[in-house]
């Protein structure tokens, strides 16, 4: 992972380091903030995101993992087929009563203008479910 | 004269000479490390640049600079550009003048989005009252409103910003300018923030433009952005007043 992320995104979140790991691996927890899924479930090391109609629509499988800290994922879309898989990265760190969260994410396919605008409202939902207890499906105008 | 149209021809070369534009005298290392292009691609570009004398290098020790010298386009523009005006080597001239220009439309320099659960009402006011500002704001502990500016101040008193208001469209565009107070952090630069409101939630985007030194990913002013972004979101959400700033600095 020494090469350049093509999109980075941050965040600052007031939520302990435990819930926060918790959050982005755990299949359940998801579906109180990702913004198109209804329905997230763990398949080995993959986290699958199902579309509406119980299809994939998404799986992130994880490659590498360093507890509380850092996980280290492809990014393998199923809406459409023929995407290539992508890699990223979240990054934990603590920082006083509250966690610094970094998203690198890396070989993005042409096509993949669009990503960027997902992440946004995955990690605003994020942050107001772990700071409100508010399910948050940032997701458009269905949301 | 054509060896400065053909250089201009090229997307690249045209991204080599903007990255000069926002910060004069990269070695060929910093050029290729914000560049997509591999080492040897970034140095054949810049030799076919510097043979068109757009760029000049300059050896100090062990790295050479490269700098941006405009003179051959102000020539090129002044004899070439009427019966040419259609040809894409001119029209890349005409960008890049764009661009060197400052041109409203250009890219900004840096851009965020986020989404945050509040009215329309409550983001512009969290944007444009300075009270509710010092609450929320990740740096400044006091903000002061004189006349169309706003002051954030340090909790030492000093002074760290001053945002002038340029245009308003309440509850939808503002644009203020961005002057930073202290040694070493460039000039004046300019920040467009825009609300939309998308059923609960409104989106706010941020872009910062005519930045004078380069924008690193997650470091300097983009980490600066997250916290301020962090701590509006924060505030309008749970009305809770928190201050995301950075270990060191607390």
């Amino acid at each position: 992972m020494d090469a350049k992320p093509d999109y980075v995104l941050r965040t600052f979140i007031r939520c302990s380091q435990d819930a926060l790991w918790d959050a982005l691996t755990e299949a359940d927890a998801a579906k109180n903030y990702h913004p198109f899924t209804p329905d997230t479930v763990r398949d080995g090391d993959a986290l699958v995101y199902k579309l509406p109609d119980g299809n994939d629509m998404l799986i992130c499988r994880e490659t590498a993992l360093t507890p509380k800290t850092r996980i280290e994922a492809s990014f393998e879309p199923k809406w459409e087929p023929g995407i290539p898989v992508s890699r990223f990265v979240w990054i934990i760190d603590p920082e006083g009563e509250y966690c610094r969260l970094t998203l690198e994410h890396y070989d993005i396919p042409e096509g993949g203008e669009g990503y960027a605008d997902g992440w946004e409202r995955l990690v605003a939902g994020l942050k107001t479910w772990l700071e409100t207890g508010d399910v948050a499906k940032i997701g458009g105008m269905g949301q | 004269m054509d060896s400065v149209f053909k250089a201009l021809a090229d997307a690249s070369r045209r991204d080599l000479l903007d990255a000069l534009r926002q910060e004069d005298g990269q070695t060929l290392s910093q050029l290729e490390a914000a560049s997509p292009l591999t080492r040897f691609g970034v140095a054949k570009h810049l030799g076919v640049l510097e043979a068109a004398g757009l760029v000049t290098r300059v050896k100090r020790g062990r790295f050479t600079h490269h700098y941006l010298n405009a003179v051959p386009l102000a020539e090129a523009l002044g004899r070439w550009i009427e019966p040419y005006s259609v040809a894409p080597a001119v029209r890349g001239v005409l960008d890049l003048k764009a661009r060197l220009e400052g041109d409203m439309d250009t890219k900004p320099d840096f851009v965020m989005s986020t989404f945050i659960r509040c009215t329309q009402d409550a983001l512009w006011a969290a944007l444009t009252d300075a009270d509710e500002m010092g609450r929320w704001h990740f740096l400044a502990s006091k903000v002061r409103r004189e006349g169309d500016a706003y002051e954030f101040d340090f909790a030492s008193g000093e002074r760290m910003l001053t945002c002038r208001t340029l245009e308003a469209d309440p509850k939808t565009r503002l644009v203020t300018t961005f002057e930073l107070h202290g040694e070493g952090d460039g000039a004046p630069s300019r920040v467009i923030y825009l609300i939309k409101p998308e059923g609960t939630h409104c989106q706010l985007t941020l872009e910062h433009y005519e930045l004078t030194f380069p924008v690193i990913p997650g470091q300097g002013i983009a980490d600066g952005w997250s916290r301020w972004a962090a701590g509006l979101k924060t505030w309008l959400e749970t009305g809770e007043a928190t201050h995301f700033t950075e270990d060191a600095l607390a």
